[in-house]
């Protein structure tokens, strides 16, 4: 399952289409869409709206090992030099109001190049944006060291909701399946500047100029997850069998799963040569739980 | 892990962490410039404390393994360590370990480190200076047994770190201070002394002043520890480490270079046809190594607490080494009286080589470093 959260419906629009989703009628209290292995979630802004809203999707939904969370959105720019439209993954995310900082995971080759954010609690105007750094903490440090001059320096974006996300979806995943993408809408509002149709036209333009890269690329990461190996159900059946015939403890029993699956794990052909030497017992149950553990710990010699 | 997969990850080392602390060390700087090769010209990512990334809740120690970031950090607080009783001392009184490195390259199925750290990213120390001003404190009390390749494989980082070079330089002026460096690397010690020159006609890491002259004195003090396992272990439970055979040669260069060298048959791995296996094993180990000194050798099976197994089962299901039905004493999980019998049977078959005075066996819960 891809689970996805965007602020709002306009950014989300090239996901429903991408995904084929449908609104979801069944989840009361946030706009939920879902798609044949994929769900997608609008936030509204705000860092608190976000992270309530994610938090009660994930506790509806729980997700599994093999899931992936895809935060995506626009943001803001301090930088004007870096064009409307420009899509990045984030390798920092700040909250301005706590100071506290989460660095994603960057394991894997990304189609987009790396941005820290900072999530702030109001609209962000072209003046107050001015008062943002344009690159990432340390940049400024690294080129004086020189010793990464030509380094390209990181930008700096700004938007309302990426730390509630993050910090709601934490608790449900393992660091790597989370991803933040986000692309560049302004570099400043200007409300005057611009209709509230065009602003609206122009998120989606945003977004799906993302979606394209991201959609196969989350797809392929998600074939790679794996999946805990189990006993085949040959071998599961024959547990079951030994441990009610030999009258094994919870302890016990444990040990003899672990045995077969230990078995297993190392490619050694067990199942006839361990039907053999507990016929007896399977035939006719052992009496005292004494005698099944005496047959455990002969299983163990004869196989360790 | 396969080559598909491999391509879908960024390569080890290609993000770069650094504290805001580490920024103005000489040594930090030495080290971006050293993993600007992995980075590919990527600004490293300045964070407060390593702990920022390192320590984060919900890490997937085997995932993060397919491509490990870099953390350059300062270190606070204790810098050596006293050896428990019961470590491997190999006879030494005043044992103490130390880490300039949190995390190996290397990653061996039955490593503690999957257990004891939330993270398999790799932590470097930037302030080498400190840890030896401590050993210098504890050198102006007694004289001391040092290990300094726990919870990492230092030569395995060398290309990388400088670390070992620099430590040498400052141990050969330290008559008091004998050094184990524990590796399942294959790095080619001779250059220790003397490095490979650079395209820019400078040396590759650390500079050594003196150069051979200058860490002659700590070489006779500076005992290679090298951890053996049979080829077939190698391959499918110690990823990324040397060959067997390449062990061997590098052990034999680091003997002819005057490096006292240890065998660690530590942890001998219960697995199918043991007795084949490691006795085949035993016998293409001394074959190879029969005319080259041999100051000790440590013995030791797998054994583990138990809260790390438990974290380490989680991290690798399906690893068959992990998975095996093992004895629970003490909180410590072992083989039993068959791990006692591995121990036996190796040291049988090393009689006739190696003088029994020479082997010792540790108690210690789990092994410990590369
Ligand atoms: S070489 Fe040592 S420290 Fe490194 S992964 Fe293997 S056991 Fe762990």
């Amino acid at each position: 399952m891809l689970y996805i959260a965007a602020a709002l419906y306009e950014e989300a629009i090239p996901f429903f289409d991408a995904l084929s989703m449908k609104k979801n009628t069944s989840f009361a209290h946030f706009d939920l869409f879902s798609g044949e292995d994929s769900m997608l979630l609008l936030t509204k802004t705000g860092a608190i709206r976000a992270a309530a809203a994610v938090s009660s999707m994930l506790t509806a939904f729980p997700p599994q090992k093999t899931d992936l969370f895809l935060s995506v959105g626009t943001v803001a720019c301090p930088d004007s030099e870096i064009p409307v439209g420009t899509p990045f993954i984030l390798q920092q995310i700040t909250d301005a109001a706590s100071g506290r900082t989460f660095c994603p995971e960057l394991l894997f080759r990304a189609p987009f190049p790396r941005a820290a954010l900072t999530t702030v609690h109001r609209v962000l105007t072209a003046e107050m944006l001015k008062s943002f750094p344009l690159h990432a903490p340390g940049s400024d440090i690294m080129s004086n060291t020189g010793v990464l001059a030509g380094c390209p320096p990181v930008p700096m974006l700004c938007d309302m909701e990426t730390s509630g996300v993050c910090e709601a979806a934490l608790p449900f995943f393992s660091c790597e399946q989370l991803f933040f993408c986000r692309v560049v809408s302004d570099h400043g509002i200007d409300a005057q500047a611009m209709s509230p149709e065009r602003l609206r036209a122009l998120v989606t333009e945003c977004t799906g100029r993302c979606a394209d890269g991201l959609i196969p690329w989350l797809k392929e990461i998600s074939g790679l997850r794996e999946t805990s190996p189990a006993l085949p159900p040959g071998a599961v059946a024959f547990c079951e069998a030994a441990v009610s015939a030999l009258r094994l403890s919870a302890a016990n029993a444990e040990q003899l799963r672990r045995l077969l699956l230990y078995l297993h794990l190392s490619g050694v052909a067990y199942l006839e040569e361990m039907s053999t030497l507990l016929e007896k017992p399977l035939h006719s149950p052992c009496r005292t739980k004494k005698e099944g553990q005496a047959y455990l710990e002969q299983l163990k010699e004869h196989f360790l | 892990m396969n080559s598909s997969k491999n391509t879908f990850y960024n390569p080890p080392f290609s993000r770069v962490y650094i504290e805001e602390e580490a920024l103005a060390s000489p040594a930090a700087a030495d080290l971006l410039r050293a993993a600007a090769k992995y980075s590919g010209g990527q600004q490293p990512i300045v964070i407060r404390r390593y702990m920022d990334v390192f320590g984060r809740a919900h890490q997937s120690f085997a995932v993060q393994k397919n491509s490990p970031a870099l953390i350059l950090a300062v270190k606070h607080g204790s810098f050596l360590y006293p050896g428990a009783d019961v470590c491997q001392s190999f006879g030494n009184s005043h044992f103490y370990y130390t880490s300039f490195a949190m995390n190996c390259p290397f990653h061996c199925e039955y490593c503690y480190l999957q257990g004891m750290y939330p993270s398999a990213n790799l932590v470097l120390f930037v302030n080498l200076d400190d840890y030896f001003a401590e050993i210098e404190r504890l050198l102006a009390q007694h004289p001391v047994y040092l290990c300094i390749s726990y919870d990492t494989d230092l030569l395995a980082l060398e290309r990388m770190t400088g670390f070992v070079r620099r430590y040498l330089e400052f141990a050969a002026g330290r008559e008091g201070l004998v050094t184990e460096l524990r590796t399942k690397s294959a790095f080619p010690v001779r250059q220790l002394i003397f490095p490979p020159a650079t395209a820019d006609g400078g040396s590759d890491g650390a500079v050594c002043p003196g150069g051979a002259a200058s860490l002659s004195a700590a070489i006779p003090r500076t005992i290679l520890a090298y951890t053996l396992s049979p080829e077939s272990v190698v391959s499918r439970y110690e990823h990324g480490t040397a060959p067997l055979s390449a062990r061997l040669s590098a052990l034999r260069a680091a003997a002819q270079a005057g490096f006292p060298v240890r065998l660690c048959f530590d942890p001998l791995l219960r697995i199918p046809d043991f007795d084949r296996i490691y006795g085949e094993f035993i016998d293409e180990v001394h074959s190879a190594l029969d005319d080259v000194p041999i100051l000790d050798v440590g013995i030791g099976v797998f054994r583990i607490s138990d809260s790390y197994l438990k974290q380490m089962r989680k991290s690798l299901p399906g690893s068959a080494l992990l998975q095996y039905p093992f004895e629970n004493t003490g909180h410590v999980c072992h083989y039993g009286a068959r791990g006692e019998k591995m121990i036996a049977f190796v040291k049988q078959r090393l009689s006739g080589w190696i003088p029994e005075e020479k082997i010792y066996t540790p108690q210690l819960p789990e092994g410990r470093g590369a």
